[in-house]
């Protein structure tokens, strides 16, 4: 709602205390679709008993968050009106009342007027005009009913309204509410240097704002921490986040959160998607890699795609030097021509400084590995053994190294002669590093032999 | 829709002109990176209806900024625009924020902009077409109804009978036709600046549709490719330097932001009549649905609206099949596969014009005599679950009947005609039979690397009939038996596949091939034309 629309609104509530001016409106948006408004007016106060009006609160407010202070005030009643105006709640509250009703003849267009008494109002509406009763409109002529006024409970839009009384003056006073509506979150661009293993990370902060109502010129601070669920899984379950950091930035913080001012007052208003830069690295070590995990026990007659990774860190030593918010990281890669191109995005959750990250952005074409179970032999009751063959194949004109990992060894499960001396990533998972030459193949070779 | 085509305009010269508005040029360079649905699998037809891909589009545009601070916005860019992924380079103040206005122009919308404000509420005589208009404040406007106010009173719009509407004195700021994406920078000095704006769209889709033609004898096809691409948006991209990117790449379903206002209706107060009677009548009025009165003038109107949607539908399938059937011609050279990462990325040959609601067609690729493998294959567990448990029950009614499929398998080298990335897509397989070319199977291809095996499976080989039953069942094994008939008159390659073997021990006797592949036992066998055969062996496991 624009502050015009505000104004002219007024002497339809002529019993509120004029509000002067709007000294301030701050905005701190969490991340999880949850907003803490502070609205500073001045007021004029009687000094008596008075009603306190705030029409262009959000469309969304939580009535039983929001709490007005001021010097030398004391809330009486605290009332948030949603019976909003409709031709069926108007017609509901004539009851018994008089109405207006305009005739028009459908052959010459004469109107002639009549007064009414509104008797009911259920299903159809029913009159008492004179000394005859008559359903509204029962003829289906056209018939215009005029109302003398506008009952006050009655609003155009959500209203709050406050009886308070304080000692007489003019002061500023504070409005603070929480409405859902508003939210944020981070929106990466990383462009990754193929032949420098670098990548230039811009960072953005998007916030959107649903809430039915526009924000003029308001400090906005944002605020981290809150954890929010981006989407849905994945195609692959392996998380972004390999190793949390320890390291603390210089971003402010507040108990658990880290907060993001805004550097300028901004508008935001209704329907709008904002974003604000918080982040531009330049040059940061990256390695580009291929991971996929492999289930106990599975035979694939086709070559699985293997997941493509980016690594990189959030270290300010080698890394983007800042916690990065929960958001989504789109990265791109300059083709032929120069020109960067998308090659895929993932989530990822709160990030603290120092952090590994382990970006993956989808399946490579070119590099696949298909495990088949060889054999699978009884030694005894509780004891079996299984060979296994991991075929990584590589259609690319350059070596490449792909992680191989095992899941599902539960119980007491050894490796014997695997061809690659193994790495245990846990009790329940063992990777391989598999070089591939140039369009070549290479075949990990392991007996599992497990005990249960 | 040519009033709205127009609206633009109207808006611009009608609105206060602010100084810190500037819009940039049209765009001068256009660059299109199509992306397939990463959800559709090998296979799958795409629709212009429902298209699940996206697209990276790069515009190149002018801009002339006096110093100062502005807001930058570019007009006509692609409705299916995902905002946050908005890059914008080249500009020497930098972007001091990014936004997107989705506030559209509607109806609805100012409904919303005029409430509390002047409207004028104009009448119209049914009876003899004159128009009266009164100066009126616009009180509500909501899903529930609209009130306003003239000097008479309150009254409620459209619940009359007669034909009124209100007149707006001028459009209001902040309301626009389309999404509108802007950014807010700084000039220290006049500039005139080439800048890049890069972002991520909706509503565009591509797939690979091979067709493959193969000889009598199913050894060889000749293979042809198309890359379909499809632009659902309501934009047009004129002379795009247009590629396509092959590949598994992720995507997140990130939450969009809903670009409608709540919608403001039409409802009035309970307006039965005396021969209605109400359904429910316990429950509230606000429950019965709006009453409309039958009028001659809206009839009319409604069998008119039919025909003209009628009329449309039919056209809009005009056009669109012959795009679907006639292809156009093939283009000098197929693209060549450029490695994007782990992607793969096709530049079509030259620029083209990606019309608004299209489907195009370009060529993929051509390889003539792929040489190929037909074989019969069957996939059986190696376990007879559906064995007797007793022993010795010869003819059991536990014997079960298998048809077969024919694939056509070959390597993706050169050896084999072949040796180029193939991305993902749908397969028609005709063949030569008897004189008359007839489709043979529809399979999906998954993007498929240089030195891959493929496998086509193509229809069902109803001439061919495999029986298998188990005889008889021991503790750790079980004998089983096979009954292979073939009604074909040539020799066929039937390969039976027994999965879950890997702890199974076979006793085919001598003269049997098998041998293991991919983790599978495989039973190769020649049938000879019009001929039966039958095969007992043993599989036991510990």
């Amino acid at each position: 709602m624009s502050r015009r629309a505000f104004l002219l609104a007024l002497p339809l509530a002529a019993l509120a205390a004029p509000v002067l001016a709007e000294p301030g409106l701050d905005v701190t948006i969490y991340a999880d679709n949850q907003a803490l408004i502070e609205d500073r007016r001045v007021i004029t106060f009687t000094g008596g008993r008075q009603t306190v009006e705030f029409r262009n609160v959000s469309a969304q407010i939580r009535p039983e968050t929001a709490t007005l202070s001021a010097k030398d005030l004391a809330i009486i009643e605290q009332n948030f009106d949603y019976d909003l105006l409709s031709p069926a709640k108007i017609m509901e509250n004539a009851v018994g009342q008089t109405i207006t009703l305009v005739r028009t003849n459908p052959a010459t267009g004469a109107e002639t007027r009549e007064t009414a008494t509104v008797l009911a109002a259920n299903g159809g509406v029913v009159l008492q005009i004179g000394s005859r009763i008559e359903v509204l409109r029962d003829d289906g002529l056209p018939v215009r009913v005029i109302f003398d006024k506008v009952p006050p409970n009655m609003r155009a839009e959500p209203t709050l309204s406050m009886n308070v009384q304080g000692t007489a003056g003019t002061r500023e006073a504070a409005l603070r509410y929480l409405t859902p509506g508003l939210g944020w979150r981070a929106d990466y661009v990383a462009l990754f240097d193929e032949d420098r293993q670098q990548i230039d990370v811009q960072g953005w902060v998007t916030l959107t704002n649903n809430s039915g109502t526009t924000y003029q010129n308001a400090n906005t601070l944002l605020v981290a921490g809150t954890p929010q669920l981006i989407g849905r899984g994945g195609r692959s379950n392996l998380g972004s986040l390999i190793e949390a950091g320890t390291e603390s930035g210089t971003r402010e913080r507040l108990g658990n959160f880290y907060l993001y001012p805004l550097a300028e007052k901004t508008t935001i208003a209704n329907l709008q998607t904002k974003q604000v830069s918080f982040l531009d690295v330049n040059g940061v070590p990256a390695t580009h890699g291929y991971e996929i995990q492999i289930g106990w026990l599975q035979n694939s007659t086709v070559p699985l795609n293997v997941a493509t990774t980016y690594q990189f860190s959030s270290s300010a030593r080698g890394g983007l030097g800042d916690q990065l918010p929960a958001g989504v990281v789109r990265f791109y890669l300059r083709d032929k021509r120069g020109q960067p191109q998308f090659i895929g995005e993932k989530a990822i959750p709160h990030t603290p400084m120092g952090s590994r990250l382990s970006i993956n952005t989808g399946d490579a074409f070119d590099v696949k590995v298909q495990p088949v179970m060889e054999s699978r032999t009884r030694v005894n009751s509780t004891r079996w053994k299984t060979a296994m063959r991991y075929s990584v194949s590589n259609a690319l004109p350059k070596p490449v190294k792909v992680r191989v990992v095992q899941n599902g060894l539960w119980g007491d499960t050894r490796l014997v002669d695997p061809s690659q001396p193994e790495e245990w990533k846990d009790a329940t998972r063992a990777a391989w590093l598999v070089e591939v030459p140039a369009n070549g193949k290479t075949d990990l070779t392991v007996t599992f032999d497990s005990r249960y | 829709m040519r009033w709205l085509a127009a609206l633009p305009v109207a808006l611009g010269l009608a609105g206060p002109v602010q100084a810190d508005d500037i819009a940039a040029s049209e765009p001068r360079d256009l660059s299109v990176t199509i992306y397939r649905d990463p959800g559709r699998g090998g296979g799958g037809q795409i629709s212009l209806e429902r298209l699940g891909g996206f697209a990276v589009i790069t515009e190149t545009r002018t801009v002339t900024l006096p110093p100062g601070k502005h807001r930058l916005r570019f007009v006509g860019v692609v409705d299916g625009i995902i905002p946050e992924s908005a890059i914008v380079t080249g500009l020497p103040g930098g972007v001091i924020e990014k936004n997107r206005d989705a506030a559209l122009l509607s109806p609805a919308a100012l409904f919303r902009a005029f409430q509390g404000r002047s409207i004028t509420l104009k009448r119209t005589s049914r009876a003899t077409g004159k128009a009266v208009t009164v100066p009126a404040q616009l009180v509500s406007a909501s899903p529930d109804g609209v009130i306003f106010r003239t000097a008479a009173g309150e009254e409620a719009l459209r619940c009359t009978g007669l034909a009124e509407t209100f007149a707006y004195d001028r459009a209001v700021e902040g309301l626009s036709a389309r999404p509108v994406l802007s950014v807010l920078t700084n000039a220290s000095r006049t500039v005139t600046a080439e800048i890049k704006l890069t972002y991520l769209a909706e509503g565009f889709d591509w797939s690979a549709s091979y067709t493959a033609h193969v000889d009598g004898e199913g050894k060889a096809l000749d293979l042809g490719g198309w890359i379909t691409l499809a632009n659902g948006n309501s934009v047009s991209l004129p002379m795009a330097r247009t590629q396509i990117v092959a590949g598994g790449l992720r995507r997140e379903d990130a939450a969009r932001l809903r670009s409608a206002m709540a919608p403001v209706t039409i409802n009035c107060w309970p307006q039965q009549r005396t021969h209605q009677v109400p359904r429910k009548p316990e429950r509230p009025y606000s429950l019965v649905s709006p009453y409309r009165e039958p009028e001659e003038e809206d009839e009319y109107l409604q069998e008119s609206n039919i025909v003209v949607t009628g009329n449309r539908m039919l056209r809009s399938y005009d056009a669109a099949a012959p795009a679907m059937v006639m292809a156009p011609p093939p283009p000098p050279p197929p693209p060549q596969a450029e490695q994007l990462g782990d992607l793969k990325l096709y530049r079509l040959p030259e620029p083209t014009t990606i019309a608004a609601r299209q489907m195009k067609q370009s060529r993929l690729l051509d390889k003539p005599g792929v040489t190929v493998e037909p074989v019969l294959d069957l996939q059986l567990s190696a376990f007879d679950s559906g064995a007797p448990d007793e022993v010795g029950k010869v003819d059991a009614p536990n014997a079960a009947r298998y048809t077969p499929v024919t694939v056509l398998r070959t390597r993706n080298d050169k050896a084999n005609g072949l040796g180029l990335p193939l991305p993902a897509g749908q397969f028609v397989v005709q063949q030569e039979q008897s004189g008359r070319t007839l489709p043979v199977g529809q399979p999906a291809l998954r993007d498929t690397a240089e030195d891959e095996k493929v496998e086509l499976r193509l229809n069902a080989a109803i001439d061919i009939a495999v029986e298998r039953r188990t005889v008889r069942t021991a503790r750790r094994k079980q004998w089983q038996q096979l009954r292979l008939s073939s009604a074909r008159s040539v020799a066929a390659t039937l390969e039976i596949r027994f999965t879950n073997s890997a702890s199974m021990r076979f006793d085919f006797g001598k003269d049997v091939e098998t041998f293991r592949r991919d983790g599978e036992l495989v039973l190769r066998l020649e049938l000879a034309p019009n001929s039966k055969r039958e095969l007992a062996y043993t599989v036991g496991w510990d």
